[in-house]
């Protein structure tokens, strides 16, 4: 089995982008991905997007993108797992390049969310959750995270200040990356007295509708010493996957992400490393309780303790294990086919040092983790620089 | 999105009915499926309609075929003798559902859908 080095990195500005496409989107992500490894072809890619029907109209995405891209004969495919689509292509990439049959692999995702209105935006969405008995009931992704906030809240003590003060963190943070859809910070204020969603959760605690792609380039490390040298090698070190149940309803626990746990025992157990050897993490905040919870499945916190540590400020910049640099997607933004891959891109420049303003002091390792739905799937990766 | 009636009625039995399955080790699945964890055997099991709220939300911003309702009560209803379902919470006001709350599940009318304005019909929860 071949190690993988992440060798090129492609992002564009995210936001209400009415002027591109969904081809557009992804092509320019991917022409800048390949622009920054330096290459002129990839052997395959692989393009997570959750609904390209629902959203966009657009279905047989891997023939659209490698048209538009210009790379056809190239193999590729669409893969999906929900929000965690783009985790997922960047996987089956790595197990690609790992396992000899191509060198140099394109993956990344997509989402076109904002050329339908919001109520269908909330039913497409809806649609990562179990269609005919929670969507039909009328819940709505919101509400799933704010029943396990809930949850949460009353097992752990867990607090309304607290869950808000992830979204000012990652504000914070956000406001310094010029790619982010709402790079500007906010206060606690603004976010307690935001217009509510499903209650507890208000607007300021949930990750915003957004257009978007990101790209990453994977290659055999041993190629990667020999032709790309341009920047620190970063080496993909862990990977792991895991489902759970699709109806929340179903789980015997719904105060941890249980498939998060898991996808992170698997990454940790392949890279040789445990959670205090994670330097920083990309996590998925798509509203502020995933966060506390993800950080506590993750290992980085006991079970409880997640809410007390973005209150004691360890997951900010300056914190001992600091969250989301990016702005995650509260501040980022969610274009949910392809925010795996814009995690994949963060922490690969904060380990090459090219994080600009939110450039961390030298970090060696960093994790990534991606869910899709209520947490029916998770993606991990461990990445190093060498 | 249309819902066609075979989609809707297929799923009858358990909106209607509350028709679920029960294993041998005494796990009860909502909806019934075609093959049990482990290979258990499991017979049909129909779910109480007495339960308890779990943990709830209350919806502000629904999908649209929902947006007549906001603001609404959803939660997660634990029946008696085993089994879970997602259920709107209704004929109180949502400012008074609690965690632990008893609740009554009802048949109710969820809905009109597609260019035929087919009635669905389904359980929502009502306080005991």
């Amino acid at each position: 089995m071949r190690e993988v080095a992440v060798i090129g990195v492609g992002i564009h500005k995210w936001g209400e982008l009415w002027d591109m496409s969904i081809r557009d989107m992804f092509v320019t992500a991917a022409r800048n991905a390949m622009d920054d490894a330096g290459v002129d072809h990839i052997d395959s890619m692989y393009i997570g997007c959750m609904s390209g029907g629902l959203f966009a109209a657009q279905e047989h995405l891997a023939s659209v993108m490698a048209d538009y891209l210009g790379v056809t004969p190239a193999a590729a495919a669409r893969v999906e797992t929900a929000c965690a689509s783009a985790g997922l292509a960047v996987r089956l990439g790595w197990m690609e390049v790992m396992s000899g049959l191509s060198d140099i692999v394109l993956v990344g995702g997509v989402e076109k969310m904002t050329d339908i209105t919001g109520e269908e935006a909330t039913f497409a969405l809806s649609t990562a959750a179990d269609t005919e008995y929670e969507g039909y009931n009328g819940i709505t992704f919101p509400g799933l995270y704010a029943m396990m906030a809930r949850a949460h809240m009353e097992k752990y003590g867990t607090t309304l200040e607290q869950l808000s003060q992830v979204a000012v963190k990652n504000h914070a943070n956000g406001a310094l990356n010029p790619e982010a859809q709402y790079p500007f910070p906010v206060t606690l204020e603004t976010v307690m007295n935001s217009t509510m969603v499903a209650e507890p959760l208000r607007l300021l605690h949930c990750s915003p509708i957004t257009d978007g792609a990101a790209a990453v380039i994977l290659c055999p490390l041993k190629l990667a010493r020999e032709k790309f040298k341009d920047h620190p090698l970063v080496v993909i070190t862990g990977s792991g996957h895991a489902t759970d149940t699709i109806a929340l309803h179903s789980r015997e626990d719904i105060t941890t992400i249980k498939a998060a746990r898991i996808s992170a025992e698997k990454a940790y157990k392949m890279a040789g490393v445990g959670p205090a050897d994670i330097d920083f993490a990309e996590v998925h905040d798509c509203f502020t309780i995933a966060e506390i919870m993800v950080t506590e499945a993750l290992g980085f916190f006991e079970p409880g303790k997640g809410g007390p540590a973005v209150e004691a400020g360890e997951t900010s910049r300056e914190g001992s294990k600091p969250i989301n640099t990016s702005g995650g997607l509260k501040s980022k933004g969610h274009p949910v086919g392809a925010t795996g891959a814009a995690q994949i891109i963060e922490v690969t420049r904060q380990l090459r040092g090219e994080a600009g303003k939110r450039q961390l002091d030298n970090p060696r390792r960093g994790l990534a983790q991606n869910m899709g739905g209520s947490g029916g799937s998770s993606l991990v990766h461990i990445l190093e620089v060498r | 999105m249309k819902i066609r009636s075979p989609r809707y009625h297929r799923e009858t039995p358990q909106r209607y009915r509350l028709e679920a399955a029960k294993t041998e080790s005494g796990k009860v699945y909502f909806p019934p499926r075609v093959y049990y964890p482990g290979g258990e055997k499991a017979q049909p099991y129909k779910m109480s309609d007495r339960g308890r709220v779990i943990t709830y939300t209350v919806i502000h911003t629904p999908a649209a075929e929902y947006s007549d309702l906001a603001p609404f009560a959803v939660g997660i209803i634990e029946l008696e003798g085993g089994g879970r379902i997602t259920a709107q919470i209704v004929d109180v006001d949502p400012s008074e559902v609690k965690t632990g709350m008893r609740v009554k599940v009802e048949f109710r009318r969820m809905r009109t859908e597609g260019d035929e304005g087919l009635l669905c019909y389904g359980y929502k929860v009502v306080p005991e």
